[in-house]
Parts: C-alpha cells; sequence; structure tokens
C-alpha cells in the first residue's frame, strides 16, 4: 500500500491555491447536491440522528427524577430499607447517565419524532397526564425496558425486528404498563427486602471471612433469593402483556397483527433476514479485476468439531422472561375473543422509519467500529433500496475502513469471530471479509464508486473518497474532503475514523 | 522434549495465569474478550491446545475458588481456532495445581496438571467434558529431572511438549525415568488412561538417557535417545529409534556415528503423512569431537526407510558448500560477520513442492560485556554475581532449501535484529549446539511459531524482528508497536515480509494460530480485560 507519511511543507502560493479549491469545490458542490435533490426527488437520502454525549437538561432531569423517586421512597421507608431503595435511584441516575455519556441515547430527529408520536398515542389513549418521555438506544438487541423513571427506552434493535407498527406499539404499552404498574419500584424493594434481610446479610458477611467455597456458598445463599426474585419478574412481564394487549385495541391497532412478535423474540437468536448474501454481484467483485476464489471458498466449520449444546438446570428457572411460547399462547388465548382485524394494512410509513431504524444501526456500527455489521446491514438495506444514498455511500466507506485496518493489522478488532446468533450465513460472510486483502478492499470501494458515478463526481461528501484519497497518496484531495466532511454536523462516525487516519498517517498539510 | 515457545521476549509480559474474579463471562464482540480478570500473574494459564502438529484451538485455564484446605476449582474454557468459545470444563484440583499441557486427538483432551505437593495428574475428557479417566503420579516418583522440566517450563512461560495423540485412541507421553541412574520412558495411554504400553531404557543401565519424541504416525513412532556416562559428562551418544506404535517394540535402532567415524546429532526430523521415507537433519563431527563442547563440521541430511534402513546420505560443510551460498548472498557485513561463525538453531523443517525448508535461526556464544561488568563489580564489593562471562547473540533467520535430491539448492538469509540471552554462570563452558537447546528452552530465540496449510500448500513462519521502524519510503521511519517477520513457503517458492503490529494495549503478546494468522492477546489493566483476536498476516 502507498500510505507513506506526508510531511511536505507546501508553500504560500500552495495554499493560496489549495483554499480557492476548496472554495470553488464547495460552490460546485452546493449547485450539485442541490441538483441531485431535484433529480432524485424520490431518493431517500438518511441524515443520522446527532450524537448527544452531554445535556445539561436531560442531565438535570436525571438527578430531579432520582430526588423525586427518593422523597417519594422516604414518605414510606426510612434507615437501612431507605438508604437501599436510595442506592438504587442513584445507581438508575447513574446507568442514565452513562448510556448519555457513551453516546448510546437518541434524543431527536425523524426517528425519534416517530416513536415518541407512538408513545404519546399509547398514553393519550391511557389518558396520562403527564408526559412519558421516549428514548432510543443504540443497540442491536431486540429489546425494550422501563427503569420505572416514567421514560422508555427502545432498542434500534428492535425497530429493525418488528414487522409492522402494531407490533411496534405493543412493545411501547408493554413497557409503560411495567412504568404505570411500578414494576421498577417493586424490584427495588425486592432488592431492599433482600440488603436489610439480617439474617441473610449475617451470612453473606460471614463468607468474606470465610477462606473456602465463597463463590458456591454465595450462590446457595443467593439462589432462593434469586428464583423467586425472576418469578416476580416472570410475573410482571405477564402483567404487562395484558396491559399491553388492552392498550393495543384502544389505541386502534390490531393485536392479530402483533401476534408475530412473539416469533420475533423466539428468532431473536438469529439474524431477521437469514437469506444468503449474494457477495459477487452485489460487490461486483468481477469488475475489480481480482481473484476473490479463495476468500470465497467458505470453510466455517470448526477446528473442534460441533459440540453438543447443554441445557443448564437453572435455565427454565433463572429466565426473566416467560418462556416465549407461553407468551404467545397466552395472547392467542385472548385474540380469539376479538374478531379478525384486515391483515392488509398499508404499512409504507412504519416500513419508511423502519429503513431509518437501520440507518442509525449502521452508523452506530461504524462508529463503534464494527465493521462486519455494518457491512451486514448496509448490504440488507441495499438489496430492498438500491437507490438508497446513504447505504450507497456507507459500503465504500466500510470496505475502505477495513482496507485501512487490514494494513495497520487491527482488523481483528473490526470483524467478529463469529456471528452473534450462531449464524452460518453470516459466518459465511464474516469468513470472506476475513480473508480478504487491504487492496481487495480497496478495489471493492473503487469499483463501487465508479459503478455509482453520483457518489464521486456530484457529492465529495462520500467518505470513502477520503480513504481512498489516503491510499492514492492523494493528499490535496484528502484535505479538500477532509474540510467538506467536518462541515457535515451529522456524520460525525465519519470524523472519528478519518481523524484517527489523518493522525496515524501524520498527514500535513 | 519439543520446546515450542509461545511468547514473545521482547514483550517483557509472561504468559500468565489469568487470575478471574467469580465467575468468568465470554463474550461474543470483535474479538473474544474475558472480562474481570483482576491480573495476570505467572505462566501457564492459557495455551495452545495441539493435534498432531496442528493448532486446533486454545484454553484458558483460571481460578475460580477454594474448595476446602486441600482443593480448589478451576475453569478451563476451550476456543477454537477462530477464538470461538466452544466448551467450558469445571474441574476441582489440589490448590496450587498448574495446568502443563492440553493435548487433543480428535475424541479426548488430555489435561496434563502439575501440583508441588501432590504430583502430576493426567485427566482425559471427551469432547462432552465427561471425565473419561485419570493417571496419577506421586510426587516423590517423579525423577528430578522431569520435575526441573517442569519448573523451567513455568518459570521461562514456555511450552514443552511432552505429550502426543496416538492417533485418536490414546496418548505417548515421553518421561524421565528413576532407574539405577536418570533414564526415560514413552507411555502409551489410551483415552481412559490404560497404560497400553512403556518403551524405555534398561533399568539397570549405567548411562543417562533421555528420548525426544519426533513424529508419531500410524506406522512408526520415531525418537532420538541421548546416552551420556554422567549427568556433567560432555561426551554424548545419539541414537535414532523407530517404534511400533502398536505394541511399544523398538523396530530398529539407527545409530549415529561414533567417536571414531564422527558423531552425528538430530536437530529435526521429517515424516510425511503416508510417506515411506524419514527425512532426519543434524550436525556432524570430526572423529574424536564431541557435539555438547565440539563444533561441527557441517550439516547433514540423512534419509532412512520405515525400517530404519539408511536410503540416502548428505553432508554438507559450513566452510565448503554452505559458505559458498553465504558468499552469494550475504552482503559484506554480514560476510564479515559470518568469519567469526554462526551456528544455526533450526525450528523447523517444511516440505513444499517436492522440496524440504530448513527453518534456523542463527546464533553464536560471545563474551558478554554487561555479564563481565557485573562480575567485576560483584567483586569490587566482595560479593559474586551470577552472571555468565558470555552470552548468546541471536541473529538472522536462516531458510536452507534442499532439492528431491536432498542437494543443498539455496541458503538464504533472513535479516532481522540482534538480541542477546545471557547464559548463568557455567553455562559459557557447553558448546553451541548445547546451548541452543538452552537458549530455546528458555524463548531467547526470535522464532514464533510455524503454521502450515496442506492442502493449500502454504506454510508461514513467524518470528519476531527487534527492528521496529517501517519501512516507508519517506525518509522518516516510523515504529510499529512490534514488527513480525513472516516466512511465507508456497508452493515452493520463499516470501519474506515485515508485518508492523499496532495495539492500544500496553501489555500483548503473539500465540500460535492457524495458518496465515496469528493470535494476539491484549491485556487492559484498567478494564482488567483480556481480548484475543485473530490478525491476517499475509494477502
Amino acid at each position: 500500500m502507498k500510505h507513506k507519511i506526508y510531511y511536505l511543507a507546501r508553500t504560500k502560493t500552495y495554499d493560496i491555491r489549495l483554499t480557492s479549491r476548496i472554495f470553488y469545490l464547495l460552490f460546485f458542490v452546493c449547485i450539485n447536491s442541490f441538483s441531485v435533490l431535484i433529480a432524485q426527488e424520490e431518493v431517500r437520502c438518511f441524515e443520522p440522528s446527532r450524537l448527544v454525549v452531554e445535556h445539561e437538561g436531560l442531565e438535570e432531569r436525571a438527578k430531579l427524577i432520582c430526588t423525586n423517586s427518593c422523597k417519594a421512597a422516604k414518605q414510606h421507608y426510612s434507615g437501612k430499607y431507605y438508604r437501599a431503595l436510595k442506592e438504587k435511584y442513584e445507581a438508575r441516575e447513574r446507568h442514565f447517565l452513562s448510556m448519555l455519556e457513551a453516546g448510546d441515547l437518541i434524543i431527536d430527529g425523524e426517528l425519534y419524532d416517530y416513536v415518541q408520536s407512538l408513545v404519546d398515542l399509547v398514553v393519550n389513549s391511557l389518558q396520562i397526564n403527564e408526559k412519558r418521555k421516549l428514548y432510543l438506544v443504540r443497540d442491536d438487541s431486540p429489546n425494550a425496558f422501563n427503569i420505572g423513571d416514567d421514560q422508555l427506552y427502545i432498542h434500534l434493535g428492535l425497530i429493525y425486528r418488528v414487522e409492522n407498527e402494531d407490533q411496534l406499539v405493543f412493545v411501547i404499552a408493554h413497557e409503560l404498563g411495567h412504568n404505570e404498574l411500578n414494576h421498577y419500584d417493586s424490584t427495588i424493594t425486592r432488592y431492599a427486602d433482600l440488603v436489610t434481610n439480617d439474617s441473610i446479610q449475617r451470612r453473606i458477611k460471614a463468607i468474606k471471612y470465610q477462606e473456602y467455597r465463597t463463590v458456591s456458598t454465595l450462590n446457595e445463599i443467593m439462589l432462593p433469593w434469586l428464583l423467586s426474585s425472576k418469578e416476580k419478574s416472570r410475573l410482571q412481564e405477564r402483567e404487562a402483556d395484558d396491559y399491553g394487549f388492552n392498550v393495543l385495541e384502544k389505541c386502534g391497532y390490531s393485536p392479530w397483527r402483533a401476534t408475530g412478535l412473539f416469533d420475533i423474540f423466539e428468532n431473536s437468536l438469529k439474524e431477521r433476514d437469514t437469506t444468503a448474501l449474494d457477495l459477487v454481484n452485489l460487490l461486483n467483485l468481477e469488475q475489480t479485476g481480482l481473484d476473490f476464489s479463495e476468500a470465497l471458498d467458505t470453510v466455517v466449520e470448526s477446528s473442534l468439531g460441533i459440540f453438543k449444546e447443554e441445557k443448564d438446570t437453572l435455565e427454565d428457572l433463572l429466565r426473566t422472561h416467560p418462556h416465549n411460547e407461553e407468551r404467545k399462547a397466552a395472547f392467542l388465548e385472548r385474540i380469539s375473543e376479538i374478531p379478525k382485524t384486515n391483515e392488509d394494512k398499508n404499512e409504507e410509513r412504519f416500513l419508511k422509519y423502519r429503513s431509518l431504524a437501520e440507518g442509525e444501526l449502521i452508523v452506530n456500527a461504524l462508529y463503534k467500529g464494527n465493521l462486519d455489521r455494518a457491512i451486514f446491514y448496509s448490504l440488507r438495506l441495499y438489496e430492498r433500496e438500491p437507490e438508497n444514498l446513504f447505504v450507497r455511500k456507507t459500503i465504500p466507506f466500510s470496505f475502505a475502513y477495513l482496507g485501512y485496518e487490514k494494513k495497520k493489522r487491527r482488523a481483528g478488532k473490526r470483524i467478529a469471530n463469529q456471528s452473534p446468533y450462531y449464524d452460518s450465513l453470516y459466518n459465511y460472510m464474516l469468513y470472506f471479509l476475513r480473508e480478504i486483502s487491504p487492496d481487495q478492499c480497496f478495489s471493492i470501494a473503487q469499483v463501487w464508486n465508479k459503478n455509482h458515478p453520483d457518489l464521486t463526481n456530484l457529492d465529495l461528501a462520500n467518505a470513502s473518497m477520503i480513504m481512498m484519497d489516503v491510499y492514492n497518496e492523494r493528499y490535496d484531495d484528502f484535505w479538500i474532503r477532509y474540510h467538506i466532511e467536518r462541515e457535515r454536523s451529522r456524520n460525525y462516525y465519519v470524523m472519528l475514523i478519518i481523524n484517527q487516519i489523518k493522525d496515524e498517517e501524520y498527514i500535513k498539510k | 522434549m519439543k520446546n515450542t515457545s509461545k511468547s514473545n521476549r521482547l514483550i517483557k509480559m509472561p504468559l500468565a495465569i489469568v487470575a478471574l474474579f467469580m465467575w468468568a463471562n465470554i463474550g461474543i464482540c470483535q474479538s473474544t474478550s474475558i472480562p474481570n480478570v483482576l491480573k495476570l500473574r505467572s505462566a501457564k494459564s492459557s495455551g495452545a491446545i495441539i493435534e498432531n502438529d496442528k493448532l486446533v484451538g486454545y484454553y484458558v485455564f483460571f481460578f475460580k475458588e477454594k474448595e476446602d484446605r486441600k482443593n480448589s476449582t478451576y475453569e478451563i474454557q476451550i476456543f477454537d481456532d477462530n477464538l470461538n468459545a466452544v466448551k467450558e470444563i469445571a474441574i476441582t484440583r489440589p490448590k496450587r495445581s498448574y495446568l502443563l499441557e492440553i493435548v487433543y486427538n480428535e475424541k479426548a483432551f488430555i489435561l496434563f496438571f502439575y501440583d508441588s505437593k501432590t504430583g502430576y495428574e493426567f485427566i482425559t475428557y471427551d469432547r462432552n467434558g465427561k471425565q473419561l479417566g485419570n493417571h496419577k503420579v506421586d510426587r516423590k516418583e517423579i525423577p528430578r529431572a522431569d520435575l526441573a522440566l517442569s519448573a523451567s517450563s513455568l518459570n521461562s512461560g514456555t511450552e514443552n511438549v511432552t505429550i502426543f495423540p496416538l492417533g485418536s485412541k490414546g496418548f505417548v507421553r515421553s518421561s524421565y525415568t528413576k532407574n539405577k541412574k536418570t533414564g526415560y520412558n514413552l507411555i502409551a495411554f489410551d483415552n481412559k488412561m490404560n497404560e497400553l504400553w512403556r518403551y524405555g531404557s534398561a533399568e539397570d543401565s549405567k548411562l543417562y538417557e533421555s528420548a525426544e519424541i519426533s513424529n508419531i504416525s500410524d506406522e512408526v513412532i520415531t525418537a532420538t535417545i541421548y546416552k551420556r556416562k554422567g549427568a556433567m559428562s560432555k561426551k554424548m551418544d545419539a541414537f535414532f529409534h523407530l517404534i511400533n506404535p502398536k505394541d511399544g517394540t523398538l523396530i530398529k535402532e539407527v545409530p549415529m556415528g561414533n567417536g571414531s567415524e564422527g558423531k552425528l546429532t538430530v536437530l529435526k526430523t521429517y515424516l510425511a503423512k503416508g510417506s515411506d521415507k524419514i527425512i532426519l537433519i543434524g550436525e556432524y563431527f570430526k572423529p574424536g569431537d564431541d557435539f555438547l563442547k565440539d563444533k561441527s563440521q557441517g550439516l547433514f541430511v540423512r534419509e532412512i526407510d520405515m525400517s530404519g534402513n539408511e536410503k540416502d546420505m548428505k553432508k554438507f560443510s559450513w566452510d565448503g558448500d554452505i559458505a559458498k551460498f553465504k558468499n552469494e548472498n550475504l552482503t559484506e557485513e554480514d560476510k564479515k560477520e559470518a568469519k567469526d561463525g554462526f551456528s544455526i538453531f533450526f525450528h523447523d523443517v517444511i516440505k513444499s513442492d517436492g522440496h524440504y525448508f530448513l527453518i534456523g535461526e542463527q546464533f553464536r556464544k560471545q563474551v558478554s560485556a554487561g555479564g563481565v561488568a557485573m562480575n567485576v563489580l560483584a567483586g569490587a564489593t566482595g560479593g559474586s554475581s551470577d552472571a555468565a562471562a558470555f552470552e548468546i547473540r541471536v541473529s538472522n533467520m536462516i531458510v536452507m532449501e534442499l532439492d528431491e535430491s536432498n542437494e543443498l539448492i539455496d541458503f538464504k538469509v533472513v535479516k532481522k535484529k540482534r538480541t542477546s540471552v545471557y547464559l548463568q554462570k557455567g553455562m559459557g563452558l557447553y558448546s553451541s549446539a548445547f546451548l541452543g537447546y538452552y537458549v530455546k528452552s528458555t524463548g531467547g530465540f526470535d522464532y514464533s511459531f510455524t503454521s502450515n496449510d496442506k492442502e493449500k500448500n502454504k506454510h508461514t513462519v513467524v518470528y519476531v524482528d527487534a527492528n521496529r521502524k517501517e519501512e516507508k519510503d519517506d525518509k522518516a521511519k516510523e515504529k510499529s508497536d512490534v514488527m513480525l517477520g513472516v516466512i511465507q513457503i508456497e508452493n515452493g517458492k520463499i516470501e519474506t515480509q515485515r508485518i508492523p503490529i499496532n495495539t492500544d494495549a500496553k501489555r500483548f503478546w503473539f500465540e500460535a494460530a492457524k495458518p496465515g494468522f496469528v493470535t494476539i492477546g491484549e491485556y487492559y489493566k484498567k478494564e482488567k480485560k483480556l481480548d484475543f483476536r485473530l490478525e491476517k498476516l499475509t494477502y
């Protein structure tokens, strides 16, 4: 690779030349971007939600929630019991702040507004006077949660997985159920019961002085409490399911259409799309003129063979949620009482927002440096929406970045060892990504850009071009594109990577 | 014993026991991550799982809790060659247990434990973690030489391979015995740890004898046997034994020269699966010379059939045959150095396209300025120092190529930065050939590992180059965190590369990996996290 360090000291003449070029190009970009927007009126161009890592208002709100919870607790409890509850409320505040600091929370934007509108709809249908605030969580797992703070947390991975708005509304209603039924408070009072139980505490304290079997003894002491706690948790989940079911109808959504949600949960340990990715055609591998046969000739078998999966004897008892089958059966039992609704509801609006969630997942994967997830989500979205401008840029960018990391021998940090869902087709893609060379990565990006001239000719804010500038040692162009990228407020994930490369390669003006 | 250095001595972090707090959870993320690793404290907590010279996985052995006054509970996490966690085995062992080796034979794992009070214990498990059998050797029964080997393995962080798979039916272990004088034993066990056969030195032997297994196939086990009169004797004879793997009977003893016609040493052997010949590579000596104290005359390549009959013998003298190649390949600076005479320690033999490639590393004994200074200083203050006046200078990598008729056709020097290994007092008296083994046992060579992809006829030799400067066109050089050297032999062609490795961890090290890859272990003290990642070396 030709990524030599760029140390050339430029003269004043050069600086003027470079500055005027930047102005000229920026002007050119503005004109052309405008024409692109006009020409591609129907084309979706995703703008990521902004990254928020500090927010005075939210920090104060978290503090206030904690103070109010503590005040409310103080009215009923005192002494050790109160202190235990206070400790939990403070931990909840810290947890919220840590999510905020890590940039895990989406607090505004198009997708956010859409989901918040669904939350508002549910809240209004129940005639709850106060607003229930929503946070979207940048997390791939299909999950949602409530921590008793009148706020709902929905993972992007859940929006990505659900099939229709009815399912999403059911999840919102379910989480709202946890909040309105005070499940969190009930959970932490169980914790307070534990820490104020003198008999248990004495036994736990004794472990500190015990030389042997400390872990086992602790497990033995905690197990009855743990089992009862999990049983209670499963009961709460059933209550929240009932709550969600009731709300769904009130809001005008169909429980029939929400039934599939339990199958989604059941399959949460699999990828959403389990069909094979046609890497050869999607990435135009033949056009690169390079030989990819070794990387495509997948051997994904474990060197130690397949091991028998063992189920833990306590697995069923330690579940926080009832089995999906059981939840589905309960849901179907209730559903049988109501007439079946029209199944052919237009989901265009929902699918548009679901694509936004996919876009956010791609951004999050790039920001966290999980290139296999970024490439996987991008290719899946591209399969369905080949005109999506955003994903057409993230594909070459991800490959160019992977090429760079391979050169640095850091690709092992960027590509997972195996599918988090043990999905063999995903593993096939992982094998391909692991095996291809840096030059093959850059070549994929180059061919991609060539096949999408609108990305290279009209829209200079194509981050893969910056990577290619480094690869091809076009440092003048690098700086031009760098300044353009820097002006774009929502591409924090690109700037993080570009700045890292700029510093590592000592690219100087 | 076959000794495989797995840690990089340039990185001042010994491979270590991973002390974990409570339960360890293996997370699936971009690399295999083990949280709650409180400290890395001594050697032997993690290592490679070997099956017939091939890496098939890794293990991490960690402490869970004290069970009672005598025992502790441990967990062993097993990973495949892609670093995917495949199995966890919980085990109760006497406290202060060290896991010395894990070997796999397609059907069973054998775990070799050492406990300073109780001795050795060998436990076999099937693939589902069910215990199949065990075999104990009381500490009192363990010969001193065996204990010394285990201790050196633990202290130096190197991996002494003493157990080999016997097909998928069992294992063979090479050990010392407490005969009249120290002897050797090769003991075969089935997967349930029932003894199948035993092959060893005569109980009444008046000689010090040791054995080193070199190859095991369905047809033959090959081992080099060393014999000498006393523990301190510098006169030693070598014999090459061919043993029947079915019953442990001797097929043939192949003598390796003698005092009057000149002795031969075995540095490396090669036995291809399904092949009917064995290749022996070693050094030959002048009549009357001995390999523990004298300099060899050159290298030999000997070919024998499965019955031990010699088919071919070629000798290549240092001064003639080899120097000829050296002069063609070496720079003026190297030629000057070569005059002072470097020895070669052979790490591996690779067969590709009918040619043999001998992978070696140059080293020589030289006066240690530091050692002399320390002795002078210690003497001046009326004390004494353990430092020797000699050190071992480890130099370039060597690749020697032999054609189909075992003729030397190339001698390639792969340059790398020289490093030094200090010798303990008294070690300076031994010859280079012996010191090569000593350096190997301390993990002093820069050679790291070889991975073989026999299907693709691709072999990758990995070593560490202390020269961390990256080759750039620019005058300003950039230093990587560590530089790995790679010698790739593919379809008979040699290619060399230097690969910069970068990491944000303060403590990191390398382990053998599947063909074309290296495993990097990274310990993050602040986060108390141990990460393992695979990096592809060559593209």
